[in-house]
């Protein structure tokens, strides 16, 4: 063989790869043209409103779709597609909507926009994220059967009816919502992304959603898609021309580009490539003042991390037990040292961002009093040995568990050992078997600004995240009877006490409130992110 | 040859599906709650539970589910549990690694091979103990802490090369992570091809070239290297599959939306299609690459004979 053939075999692969590099070029326009804002996220799950529970979808459908309530700076429901959200016995809502909105192929939205999407979320075999926000509409049952036996061999009946019950159309702009209780709180509720509408081009056949519909979203909102969904690399909106709501955006556009970590968005928010960066990382807290400057912001945020105790376990079910164990963690020192200052520490059992929320509602159960815990612990004959689990693939949470353990051994004088499972998912099977995990870290973030979305779901009998078997018959009956209440302020006021007896019975032991820790470029303003960690469009500016 | 090649195909088949059933098995073995791990710390309602365990076929067997997961894979429209194609997906994340990879395979090719047959004509000079130094650096530091000091230094600091992956700056952008990805193995094929060469060089078919009157150059040229280039072209074989898995670390920094991140992210929640799948592919690869390596062989040895 010559030298020629040689060269030529050494060739092919040069010719190969510059073939391949040549192919994926000049299609896309990602740069930053005027006044389009960058935005980073991760790659959403889905973008179908009732299908959607995390950030980053919820961000980018905030963009696309109008809700019928937003939250004003009291985090009170105001109307944006509503006209109006009325009811007399917080049983019968009558919505109607504002006339003349559009969808973003011109389809006019009406109340079969909602009642059709919110049927479709409702129906258990669709299996949506957010069909639990359904559950209070009168009809849900019977579309969701329940399993016979929890996650046992029998499976649950198939449903017997597949639109909600409650749900009627009185003319193309009115329509009713039955719940099957009453519920103070339902205009709230109807704020969150789940209850957006869809238009007819949604739907391939009744109660049957185009396959690639998700890949395109309609929507009424300010913003419409720009192309279609780029998986893995980003999804840009342009200005609907057509939105008919009183707030108008000043920007053009917005692209949201998915970050496959951290790290990576926040060396392109270093190098200006990338507008707003939503969280910044914990390995980047020490170095963050000095990258960013005054570009490093802060807003409140609903989280809520708490320390739950496994109730049915006899180690834990003493309050008294739990009390000690409380006073001998230093919140402050955690939030300080292990989260620099990111969180506020928290002594209250709903979050600081909802109405009704009054500081320090624990009591002398957090204060830090290590000695009085001490001999509280001893007298009540605390276990010799403290367990903490929790999930590794939460970023951080390792630090804080470890640093509360040492807290306990060095206060109690017992021995505590943090104990990791892989994943959340993990975690949650053993507590759903009553499994010896010990105590355990649980967070929670809102889905409606009210308190009872936090005593409902975390700590009544049949709520939705009670993972630690509290029950306390009199609690129940003060949230229902919150709910119940026919004004806010009496609901509240029936939450509030209900909120006291936790204090006492301490099934939970709340540690640090959230907050959001963003960056920004320089060529951006007015930047908020909102209590859903999502940034408000109709106020960002671009300077350029 | 042409048996050989038909012999490797079989060969090649059977170790695809050996292959696939293992990792089908350690996923399905491994496997916790793949539903609650979907949904994050969200609840999961029951019907949602029964649907996704129905359309998943989480409740059969393992060969059932693994008969579901081949009929799927053949007849291409397999699904992730979020109920996204998976093979949509894959396509681009293949094709961008596939970039990175063969940018870092050029480097490799270009800068390793090169300076490798440098040192070992030049054996004991500065250069060579200069490079056998660099290299030795190069090898110790890990792709880990390598990507983000070359990103902040060349992406940050002086603005040379993209921060991060762009889709308006396609191979510009993939410049300085397949460097990084390159700069491990460019170390091993630099040293592989030193010794590689100084051997030939001592080889009794250079003393008679030289001596019958070969220009150096010729010698080197085409006799040398020529035989030389069989460990490296074994090792630049391995290697290709290697970058193809091992990008994770490199495409992550860099934000590349390719195989290693798929990958990473679909073991995160246990999404056993997408995983098997991409293991699928990344064995395809491994054996056409090796079939290329064993003919490349053939072209470099006339010697080596297949039948």
């Amino acid at each position: 063989m010559q030298v020629r053939r040689l060269a030529s075999w050494t060739a092919i692969p040069l010719v190969a790869a510059l073939g391949l590099a040549a192919c994926g070029s000049g299609s896309d326009s990602g740069g930053s043209s005027a006044g389009v804002v960058r935005i980073g996220i991760a790659e959403p799950k889905h973008l179908i409103p009732t299908n959607t529970s995390e950030v980053s979808g919820s961000q980018v459908l905030a963009a696309l779709f109008a809700p019928l309530v937003d939250f004003d700076a009291d985090n009170k429901p105001v109307e944006v597609q509503a006209e109006s959200v009325k009811t007399t016995d917080n049983k019968v809502w009558t919505i109607k909507l504002k006339d003349g909105w559009t969808f973003h192929n011109g389809e006019k939205v009406t109340s079969d926009s909602y009642i059709n999407a919110w049927n479709y979320g409702a129906y258990g075999p669709n299996a949506q994220d957010n069909n639990y926000f359904f559950e209070k509409i009168d009809g849900y049952a019977a579309m969701n059967p329940l399993d016979p036996d929890g996650t046992g061999p029998q499976t649950a009946p198939a449903p017997s009816a597949n639109k909600l019950k409650g749900l009627a159309k009185v003319d193309d702009t009115t329509f009713t919502v039955t719940l099957s209780a009453p519920f103070s709180e339902f205009k709230s509720i109807i704020g969150y992304t789940a209850f957006y509408a869809l238009p007819q081009a949604a739907w391939e056949s009744e109660g049957k959603l185009k396959a690639d519909f998700e890949n395109a979203p309609i929507g009424n909102g300010p913003f419409k898609m720009k192309g279609t969904w780029k998986h893995d690399q980003q999804i840009e909106v342009e200005k609907y021309d057509g939105y008919a709501g009183s707030v108008k955006p000043t920007i053009s556009g917005a692209q949201f580009k998915v970050y496959q970590q951290p790290s990576a968005e926040y060396a392109a928010l270093l190098a200006n490539d990338n507008d707003v960066m939503k969280a910044i990382p914990a390995e980047n807290l020490s170095t963050v003042e000095g990258d960013l400057g005054d570009r490093y912001l802060h807003s409140p945020a609903s989280a809520l991390s708490i320390l739950a105790f496994p109730t049915y376990d006899k180690n834990y079910s003493n309050p008294n037990v739990r009390k000690a164990i409380s006073m001998a963690i230093d919140r402050d020192a955690i939030v300080t040292q292990i989260f620099k200052g990111t969180q506020k520490s928290a002594r209250s059992f709903v979050s600081p961002v909802v109405a009704g929320y009054r500081d320090n509602t624990c009591g002398a159960a957090c204060e830090y009093k290590p000695g009085d815990a001490k001999t509280l612990y001893q007298a009540n004959q605390g276990p010799a040995k403290l367990t903490i689990s929790y999930n590794a693939d939460g970023a951080g949470n390792k630090d804080w568990v470890e640093a509360t353990c040492n807290q306990l051994k060095t206060n109690l004088g017992v021995d505590c050992t943090a104990l990791a499972e892989p994943k959340f998912a993990d975690l949650l099977t053993k507590v759903q078997n009553k499994e010896a995990v010990g105590m355990f870290r649980m967070g929670w973030s809102m889905d409606y600004p009210s308190m009872e979305n936090y005593l409902g779901p975390l700590y009544t009998t049949r709520g939705s995240s009670n993972y630690y078997g509290y029950s306390n018959p009199a609690f129940d009956a003060l949230v229902a009877e919150g709910s119940a209440a026919a004004t806010q302020e009496a609901a509240i006021a029936k939450y509030q006490q209900a909120e006291d007896i936790l204090a006492q019975d301490l099934p939970v032991l709340p540690l640090r409130f959230g907050q959001n820790n963003y960056g920004i470029s320089t060529k951006v303003k007015n930047v908020e992110i909102d209590l859903f960690n999502r940034v408000d469009l109709m106020k960002i500016e671009y300077i350029g | 040859m042409f048996r050989f090649i038909v012999r490797r195909l079989l060969q090649g088949v059977l170790t695809f599906f050996g292959a696939t059933l293992v990792v089908f098995a350690l996923m399905f073995a491994g496997q916790g709650d793949p539903i609650q791990a979907l949904a994050g710390e969200k609840p999961v309602s029951a019907s949602q539970r029964a649907q996704l365990t129905e359309r998943f076929h989480l409740n059969d067997g393992f060969f059932q589910r693994y008969y579901y997961f081949l009929r799927d894979l053949f007849s291409g429209d397999i699904l992730n549990f979020n109920g996204q194609p998976v093979f949509d997906r894959l396509g681009e994340a293949l094709l961008l690694t596939s970039k990175v990879a063969l940018i870092a395979i050029i480097a490799t090719v270009l800068f390793g091979v090169t300076a490798g047959v440098i040192s070992a004509l030049r054996r004991g000079g500065i250069f060579d103990n200069s490079t056998l130094i660099l290299t030795l650096i190069v090898i110790g530091i890990p792709a880990i802490v390598l990507a983000p000091l070359a990103q902040f230094i060349f992406g940050i600091k002086w603005k040379i090369f993209p921060v991060i992956y762009t889709s308006d700056q396609p191979v510009w952008s993939l410049i300085l992570p397949g460097l990084v990805l390159g700069s491990l193995s460019l170390a091993t094929a630099m040293r592989l091809t030193r010794a590689s060469v100084g051997e030939n060089l001592r080889a009794d078919y250079v003393r008679t070239a030289t001596s019958k009157g070969m220009t150096r150059k010729r010698v080197i040229g085409v006799h040398v290297l020529r035989n030389s280039l069989i460990p490296i072209v074994t090792f630049l074989g391995v290697e290709l599959g290697n970058l193809m898995g091992g990008a994770i670390v490199t495409e992550g920094i860099f934000n590349i939306p390719g195989i290693g991140g798929l990958l990473y992210r679909a073991i995160g929640v246990e999404d056993g299609p997408t995983v098997v799948t991409i293991v699928s592919v990344l064995v395809i690869i491994y054996i056409v690459v090796n079939l290329i390596v064993d003919l490349l062989y053939a072209v470099l040895d006339p010697r080596i004979r297949y039948e």
